[in-house]
Formats: structure tokens, C-alpha cells, sequence
């Protein structure tokens, strides 16, 4: 869907974008991380066709945006991590607007608005004017307006930004909802945990360039080398640790009160071999699971120690 | 056909609020205050007789207040459409739609000028007085309705290109006050300098094209060019005909329709300046490229600023 090829955008003698490259596929949801002024608002401008780059190319379904901005426009929505809105407007007002800007027959407009607006949880509010709505309700008023014209991708530049807690736990379900819509969404953040629960893949952007690209476990597999996994068991604690440091692949054990945790160097299919080892021994297991591990652990391993 | 959605938005804010209601009021109480200013004085003197000379001079007085106040209102009302939209953070959201920088540009342009179209609409039945005395046909009030919205446009076209480039509002409402202080009173002063030059230098007058050319982008020429050819005083004519006694009896043809070619002008200036904006506002066009650098300056200023707070 959205591939990236040696992305640069220079402000003089600033590099802000040193030769970016990622892909992101149809369906997806990327998550763009990176510390504040890594990069990822300039990227996703250029992605958004708002700004031109020094060098490289941004294609959406194989067409360059520089080219074809227009085109790509009517694929994409796009939602910048500030943004006003105007004054004496009403939601529904502000909506028509920008249907309007996608020239939606105005016969169109109104089922269109009603349903937008249901899926942003604004459908109350539809008579309301738009500056005297809260933050969070602005947000997602815009992502409603990001999507009046039924975009394949959308571009959330830090959609969640200022949010409180229960603002952010909405915004996340709107987005899992958009997800089950099949939208690919690309979403910045410079919280990496933020966007770990809900993202296939995750890109970590720092001083222009990518460090990072994969799933969660993929890129954390490739920095701490070896896997943690949990485990719990009913009883026979004692025979279990036994097991497992028998084990050629698990390195070390630490043994908890009810549970432990040990480091493993392998493939799924070994592991799954534990687990049914463990299971023929007669242990009983009522846990057994990968660790997510400290996510922002890795973000300052990956960033260099950038505060985040 | 829909409606540039710029022009439908910015209708529905500015005429939701008091101020629009107000300006609206106040300006058509202005006009009918002249009339009746006017037609006191008529009055007071004595005479119940009809001058159709004084119906005349009060057209002249109510058009008049029509263009110093489009000079002076539409520079404020467009001066602040695209900057204004940048510092309201709305621009962007704007630029990412399916419009073209050329329609966005457009709709502010139209959104400026409708204000103005009202407001000379909701005068117009001042105008009906001049009826009533029989002094102008309606084709002519029209014709002046018509200079009005043109010299309205090219106040429009040259404030949104400001707009365009410049982030301060006031930067470019100074800016256009300057433009037509220059255009109304410089290229008259130029006029008498050229004039002054010629007459030291060659002991007689310019031709009377070097005149026609200097005036030419004049908006006080070309609105007494027009007037005159209404009232058939041919205010212009007289002043380049007496005043550098260039010709006697046949009048050069852009002399004699100099308000037409005045148009031609403002319809050029308004293309110009309208493409200059496109090329400004377009985020992937040269003129971003220019703003890009500085952009990032002043918001780092900003948060130097903050921080320091």
C-alpha cells in the first residue's frame, strides 16, 4: 500500500529526513515511533503530499505522491497532530464542509455525516459548535473528517497527544473499530507502549532515519537476542525447574514464589516442545506465555537513550 | 453545480455573528445619511426647483463612498483568509482535500467579494432616489456596480497573494494600503513630475499616452473616467485634453474609453495576482520551498519563547 524509499528532507543544512525507507502493508497498522523531533511529523507530511521532499519517493499503490497529489488525496486521510477548527460552525456544519471539499453530492451528506459522526461517538453532539467541543472531542471529530471520503490509508500524526486517560482509551477503541473496517493506518506516537497493544508493526524513527522496523516481539527478538517466557504451574514447581534447566535452549531461570521466567534461544517449534515435555512430566500448567517485556527499555536501547 | 465549499463556509460564519449585521447597518444608514445630508441642503437653500446637476454630484458622492470603502474593507476582510487559516491551524486540513490551491484561492476571493456585493446590494435602493428624480438610467448604476465588484476583485486578488506569503495579517493589509496609496495618489504625483520634466526639458507638454499610460492602473481615474462618460462631463477627457493640451478635437480611442481599458488592467492584475497565490499556497509547489526554512525558524522561536516563559 504505502512504500518509502530513501526519504530525505533537508531545511538548509538540517537534515530533518536522512533516507527513510518502509513499506506498509494493505490492512495493516503501523505505528510511527520516535522521540520528539525524530522525524515522524515531517515524514508523514511528505506522506500526506503537504510538503515536497529533498530526495527520495513516497508511493501509495505504486503512484509517487509528488506526481499525482490529487489522485493520492482522494486515497488518503489525514490527520495532523495540531489543528484548529473555526468559529461559528456546528458539527455537522463542520462536517458538510469538508464533504464538500471532496465534492460528496449534498444529497449524500447527511447519512454520510450521521454515520461518521456514530463512529466517533459524536453523534450528540451534532448540533454543538465545533470550538466549544473538548480536546479529546476534537480529535475525534477530526479523525470523522479525515475519513468523509472513504480513504484506504489514513495518517494519524499523534492522534492521542493531550488526551487524558479515558480520551485515550476512546480514541484507541475508535481506531480498533477502523481497524476491523480493513483501513490501513499509519499512527505516530513518541510512546512506544501507546501504540505496541494495537499496532501489526511498528517503525522506530529516530534522527531522521528508521532504527527499527517489524512486529513488537520481531524487533524486540532482535535487540535482547533471546526470549522471556512465563510459566505457571498448579504445583510441582520443583520438577518443572528441573525440566526446564534441562533444556537445551533455555538459558536462565528465575524462580518466583508461584511462577518463573526463563530466557529461551530457539524457534516456536522448540518451544512448543517444552511446553509438551513439561505437560508429559505431569506439571500441571495453568500458565505459559511470551513476555512482552519493558517496551520502553527498548525504545531508549533503539533511540540511543533519547528521553522520551 | 456546488458551490466552492470555501465560499458556503465562510458565508455561514460570517453571517452568524453581529458584527456582519452591524457593518451591514451602519453602512447602508451611512449612504442614506449622504442623501439625506444632501437633500437638506437642497432644501434649506430655498429651491423647490429640479437641478438634475445636483442628482449628478450625489451619484458622484454615493460611488464614490463605495469605492473608499471597498478599498478599505475588502483589504481588511481578505488580507487575513490564508494566513488567518494558517494561524487558526486549518490549513493544512484545507490543502490534503480534494481542492485545488486554485479553487481554495477562488472561494476566498468570492468570500470577500460577497461581502461587499451585499452590502452595495443592500444600497441600491439608496440609489433609487436618483431614479425618482430621473437623473441616470439603470444600466448605468449597473455599469458602476459592475467598476465596483472589478476594482473589488483586484483589492481581493492582491490581498490574498499578501495573505499567501506573508504569516501577519497586518503585514499584508499594510502592504495593499500601500499598493493602492500608490496606485490612487503615486502615479498622479507621477504624473505632474513627468509633466514637470517635459516642460522643463522640452518646453511643452507629454505626450498624452505617456499620461494615458501613468494613469492607467489608477482606480481614481478610471472610476471618474467611468462617472464621467455617465454624466457626460468626460472628467477624464477634459483633464488629459485641457491639461496637456495634447489634441483639440478628435480624442484618441484610449482616452475616450480609458475607464474600459482601467478594467482591462484590474482584469489582468487580478489573473496575475490570483496565479501568484495559487503558486504561493500550493504545499508542493516553488513557493513552498521558500517558506519551508523559515516556517521551522519561527517555530522554534516560539518554543524558545515558551520554554523561557
Amino acid at each position: 500500500m504505502l512504500e518509502i524509499k530513501g526519504l530525505v528532507k533537508r531545511y538548509g543544512r538540517f537534515t530533518a529526513v536522512d533516507g527513510l525507507d518502509l513499506s506498509v502493508a494493505d490492512g495493516s497498522i503501523y505505528g510511527f515511533v520516535g522521540p520528539n523531533g525524530a522525524g515522524k511529523t515531517t515524514t508523514m507530511k511528505i506522506m500526506a503530499g503537504l510538503m515536497s521532499a529533498t530526495a527520495g519517493s513516497v508511493q501509495i499503490d505504486g503512484v509517487d505522491v509528488t506526481d499525482s497529489p490529487r489522485i493520492l488525496r482522494r486515497k488518503m486521510g489525514y490527520m495532523p497532530d495540531f489543528f484548529g477548527v473555526y468559529d461559528n460552525l456546528k458539527v455537522k456544519e463542520y462536517m458538510d464542509f469538508y464533504a464538500g471539499t471532496y465534492h460528496i453530492p449534498y444529497d449524500k451528506r447527511p447519512a454520510l455525516i450521521d454515520s461518521l459522526l456514530d463512529i466517533v461517538d459524536l453523534s450528540d453532539k451534532r448540533e454543538a459548535y465545533v470550538d466549544s467541543l473538548s480536546r479529546g472531542m476534537k480529535q475525534r471529530l477530526c479523525l470523522a473528517r479525515s475519513m468523509v471520503h472513504d480513504p484506504e490509508l489514513l495518517i494519524l500524526d499523534e492522534p492521542a497527544s493531550g488526551l487524558d486517560p479515558r480520551a485515550r482509551v476512546e480514541m484507541k477503541e475508535v481506531l480498533k473499530q477502523l481497524q476491523t473496517m480493513g483501513k490501513t493506518i499509519v499512527i505516530s506516537s513518541h510512546i512506544l507502549p501507546e501504540l505496541a497493544e494495537m499496532c501489526t508493526e511498528i517503525g522506530i524513527i529516530d534522527k531522521g532515519r528508521l532504527a527499527a522496523q517489524g512486529s513488537v516481539q520481531e524487533i524486540m527478538r532482535k535487540l535482547t537476542h533471546k526470549r522471556v517466557i512465563y510459566v505457571r504451574p498448579a504445583e510441582q514447581m520443583e520438577t518443572m525447574l528441573r525440566l526446564l534447566k534441562e533444556q537445551p535452549c533455555v538459558g536462565h531461570v528465575t524462580e518466583n514464589t508461584l511462577d518463573a521466567e526463563f530466557t529461551f534461544d530457539g524457534d516456536d517449534r522448540a518451544l512448543s516442545d517444552i511446553l509438551k515435555k513439561l505437560v508429559m512430566a505431569d506439571v500441571p500448567i495453568l500458565a505459559f506465555k511470551e513476555k512482552e517485556g519493558n517496551l520502553e527499555e527498548i525504545f531508549m536501547q533503539v533511540t540511543g537513550g533519547n528521553a522520551v | 453545480m456546488m458551490m466552492n465549499p470555501v465560499l458556503r463556509r465562510e458565508a455561514i460564519t460570517t453571517l452568524r455573528t453581529k458584527r456582519a449585521y452591524a457593518t451591514l447597518t451602519l453602512y447602508v444608514a451611512a449612504n442614506m445619511g449622504v442623501v439625506a445630508l444632501y437633500l437638506f441642503a437642497m432644501l434649506s437653500r430655498g429651491s423647490y426647483s429640479f437641478d438634475p446637476q445636483n442628482m449628478n454630484f450625489l451619484y458622484l458622492a454615493l460611488a464614490a463612498m463605495q469605492l473608499a470603502f471597498i478599498f478599505f474593507s475588502v483589504p481588511a476582510l481578505s488580507a487575513g483568509s490564508i494566513s488567518g487559516e494558517r494561524e487558526r491551524q486549518t490549513l493544512d486540513l484545507l490543502l490534503v482535500t480534494d481542492m485545488t490551491p486554485f479553487s481554495i484561492v477562488l472561494g476566498k476571493l468570492m468570500a470577500s467579494i460577497a461581502m461587499v456585493l451585499l452590502m452595495t446590494v443592500a444600497t441600491l435602493p439608496v440609489y433609487g432616489l436618483l431614479f425618482y428624480f430621473g437623473s441616470l438610467a439603470i444600466g448605468q448604476i449597473l455599469g458602476m456596480v459592475a467598476f465596483l465588484l472589478i476594482s473589488a476583485c483586484m483589492a481581493g486578488a492582491i490581498s490574498i497573494f499578501f495573505s499567501c506569503v506573508f504569516r501577519r495579517t497586518v503585514i499584508s493589509i499594510m502592504l495593499v494600503y500601500i499598493i493602492f496609496g500608490f496606485l490612487c495618489f503615486g502615479t498622479l504625483i507621477a504624473v505632474f513630475m513627468t509633466e514637470a520634466v517635459y516642460q522643463s526639458t522640452y518646453q511643452q507638454s507629454m505626450p498624452v499616452f505617456t499620461g494615458f499610460l501613468i494613469l492607467l492602473g489608477n482606480p481614481l481615474a478610471g472610476f471618474f473616467s467611468l462617472a464621467g462618460e455617465q454624466l457626460g462631463t468626460n472628467l477624464i477627457s477634459n483633464m488629459f485634453g485641457f491639461y496637456w493640451g495634447g489634441y483639440s478635437d478628435a480624442m484618441p480611442w484610449y482616452v475616450e474609453y480609458f475607464y474600459l481599458l482601467h478594467l482591462l488592467f484590474d482584469a489582468v492584475v487580478i489573473l496575475l495576482f490570483l496565479l501568484f497565490a495559487v503558486w504561493a499556497v500550493n504545499p508542493l509547489g516553488a513557493g513552498a520551498k521558500h517558506r519551508a526554512p523559515k516556517e521551522r525558524k519561527e517555530k522554534k522561536q516560539k518554543k524558545q519563547k515558551n520554554s523561557a516563559a
